[in-house]
């Protein structure tokens, strides 16, 4: 029986926007209902276009930003009401790394620096030998050199600079690590090195990712399961397999066929979908798509789609297989 | 395209643009050889770093206010030399003969005028045309964008239009006089993947129906794949490999475009490790002498290290900088 790390139940978060001084207020609703589990030592995936709300679900998570409503569960702990200080207590079991690895680095600080913060902050480690040697063996994991401790993060190109990042997120070794966007400002031969990384990473410590990406073939090749967001929420959630072989949803279908494939000679078959994203402040009636979906029925302007299981690991949220 | 004539609107032999700074020249362009055939599309593709961006900048004469010069080479358009030629005549061309579309649609748009006066700035800068004319022309070339609501946009601002609409936007710009080339600069790296292809989808289109030739930079050997006919690889500010899109996918002959090709995901493939080019691009102040990719080839040899290839040619106007094709070397010949 696999055993579940973290658990979200009917997750919400809505940014309040007023328009001018005595306007109604708004709600943005940047993750809408999303329930969801995330089983130890899998890869889970989240994809989905700009604006979808999967960084603003990976930030809840961690509880840097407060959910609105619903409730959040690390092992069998709901720490949806936890205060700042309790949360140091889960978040030693839950790291994060960030998209730009030139913004998420302290410039000020040198890389021993910035790695050992976590150590004190857990009270890991007081001795400075003790964190000298924990740094060291830090680096290594992430194929850096040991001498590299003493720099400053400008002397660092950005695919060492994500190493630095990756081996700040260890450094408390946390169980379930959710990596926003890793990979995505690295050049493509760069790209290769730290899914590698992460990959080995995943085996030697058994760790658990949730894995936020927009790339589909990134995502493809490192999760285990992965999630389609559209405006806030789930539409197919299944294992990577019958996902990416038997998309269900007319908007995985869409976005699986607008990748474009390094290969001149491949036949397309497109599905090019109309118009961009719906703001979220507006979000359509019904089923959220059906302003752009090719197979939109009657029913899908008014009523909101429910979970359909198709498979034991495949779930999609259309009228289409109700 | 109906007639299919074999001539090269745009010849680059030799291109090097340096870039003078306190801490020393940084060559970024370093003798780019690169050719584009009338109608046709070309990629540039490379990684940051490689020069992709500082080539392209340098035909369209957009050095100015940087420390960046173009010290040697020729750019030969339609026949012109437009290298040396006075800031004065370089407008004339910009716009008018060369058009540009950037990564950013939303940093390049002017966000305080309506979108219908930024492209009609365009058409009465470089043609004798009345303002209504200029209007009529603007709404034609939006029409061909399909842009939906073209009339009701030209009075619109930036800030009011979705990212694809603006790259559309940018696009009906660089098209409106009718130029000989049209680079694209990273168009649609800023869009969504759903975004991505409707603007792909577009430019094949207008390529179709238009002809207009493209020099199209990016570093995505995907949307390389879907949209260029010949294929330029930039590394350090070289080309190391040019040629057939299709001949390049299916037989790239340079260490450096196998490893980019093997170092990318592709969907529907289900692999344990990828593979992937050690090491990182060198600094620019510290070039490795010999060929620059040496240090992270697998396959270099010791002239490599010592002297920089020449291209080596291979049928239909394949060539590849690699001394692996010399036999005189140690390469295994052609």
């Amino acid at each position: 029986m696999k055993k579940v790390l973290l658990h979200m139940d009917h997750l919400k978060l809505y940014y309040p926007v007023r328009k001018g001084v005595f306007g109604k207020i708004k709600y943005v609703k940047a993750v809408d209902d999303v329930s969801l589990d995330i089983y130890e030592g899998e890869v889970f995936g989240i994809v989905g276009e700009s604006g979808c709300g999967k960084s603003t679900l990976g930030k809840v998570i961690c509880k840097l930003i407060p959910p609105t409503a619903g409730e959040l569960h690390y092992e069998d702990e709901d720490y949806t009401g936890y205060s700042q200080k309790q949360m140091i207590k889960i978040r030693k079991n839950m790291q994060m790394i960030f998209q730009d690895p030139y913004a998420s680095l302290n410039p000020r600080m040198s890389i021993r620096d910035i790695i050992a913060e976590p150590l004190h902050i857990h009270s890991l480690a007081s001795d400075p030998k003790e964190i000298d040697r924990r740094v060291v063996s830090l680096l290594q994991k992430v194929g850096l050199d040991t001498y590299h401790a003493n720099r400053y993060p400008h002397e660092f190109s950005g695919g060492q600079r994500q190493r630095i990042g990756i081996a700040r997120a260890l450094a408390v070794e946390p169980k379930l690590i959710i990596a926003d966007e890793p990979v995505s400002a690295l050049d493509v031969s760069i790209q290769s090195q730290v899914l590698n990384l992460l990959n080995d990473l995943k085996k030697d410590l058994a760790l658990t990712y949730l894995f936020i990406s927009h790339d589909l073939s990134v995502v493809e090749h490192i999760c285990d399961r992965v999630g389609v967001m559209y405006l806030g929420d789930f539409v197919e959630v299944g294992d990577k397999y019958s996902l990416y072989s038997e998309p269900k949803h007319p908007y995985t279908k869409a976005l699986l066929s607008a990748v474009p494939v390094p290969d001149p000679t491949a036949k397309r078959e497109r599905v090019i979908l109309e118009g961009s994203i719906p703001s979220a402040l507006n979000p359509p009636t019904g089923c959220k798509f059906h302003t752009r979906c090719p197979n939109c029925m009657e029913r899908c302007k008014n009523e909101t789609p429910k979970r359909t299981m198709l498979s034991d690991t495949h779930v999609v949220y259309c009228h289409l297989y109700d | 395209m109906a007639e299919h004539k074999e001539k090269n609107i745009l010849e680059i032999k030799n291109l090097c643009t340096y870039f003078f700074t306190d801490s020393g020249t940084i060559k970024s362009v370093d003798g780019v050889d690169i050719t584009l055939k009338e109608g046709s599309t070309l990629g540039i593709v490379g990684e940051s770093g490689s020069g992709k961006s500082v080539t392209a900048l340098s035909i369209m004469g957009l050095l100015m206010g940087t420390t960046g010069k173009v010290v040697d080479g020729k750019i030969i358009l339609d026949g012109d030399d437009i290298s040396h030629i006075t800031p004065e005549q370089q407008r004339k061309l910009r716009g008018n003969q060369i058009a540009m579309i950037f990564q950013e649609p939303m940093t390049s748009l002017n966000p305080v005028m309506k979108i219908g006066n930024q492209i009609m700035e365009v058409i009465l800068l470089h043609q004798k045309v009345t303002k209504a004319q200029a209007r009529q022309m603007t709404l034609e070339i939006l029409k061909k964008t399909d842009i939906p609501r073209a009339e009701r946009i030209m009075d619109e601002y930036p800030f009011q239009l979705s990212g694809g609409q603006r790259q559309r936007v940018m696009i009906a710009m660089g098209l409106v006089c009718n130029p000989k080339i049209l680079i694209a600069d990273e168009p649609t790296t800023a869009l969504d993947v759903t975004i991505q292809a409707q603007i792909l989808d577009l430019m094949n289109h207008l390529k179709k129906t238009i002809g207009t030739s493209t020099i199209f930079v990016t570093h995505n050997l995907g949307v390389v794949a879907e949209i260029c006919d010949e294929v330029a690889v930039m590394y350090c500010g070289r080309v190391v490999e040019a040629g057939d899109v299709y001949r390049i996918f299916a037989e790239p002959k340079h260490p450096y475009t196998k490893g980019l090709l093997a170092s990318i995901p592709k969907l529907g493939e289900h692999v344990e490790r990828l593979d992937c080019i050690p090491g990182n691009v060198p600094n620019p102040k510290f070039m490795p002498a010999g060929c620059k990719f040496a240090p992270r080839c697998a396959e270099a040899m010791d002239i490599c290290h010592e002297k920089e290839p020449e291209f080596y040619e291979f049928e239909n106007g394949h060539k590849s900088k690699c001394w692996l094709y010399d036999k005189k070397e140690g390469g295994v010949g052609r």
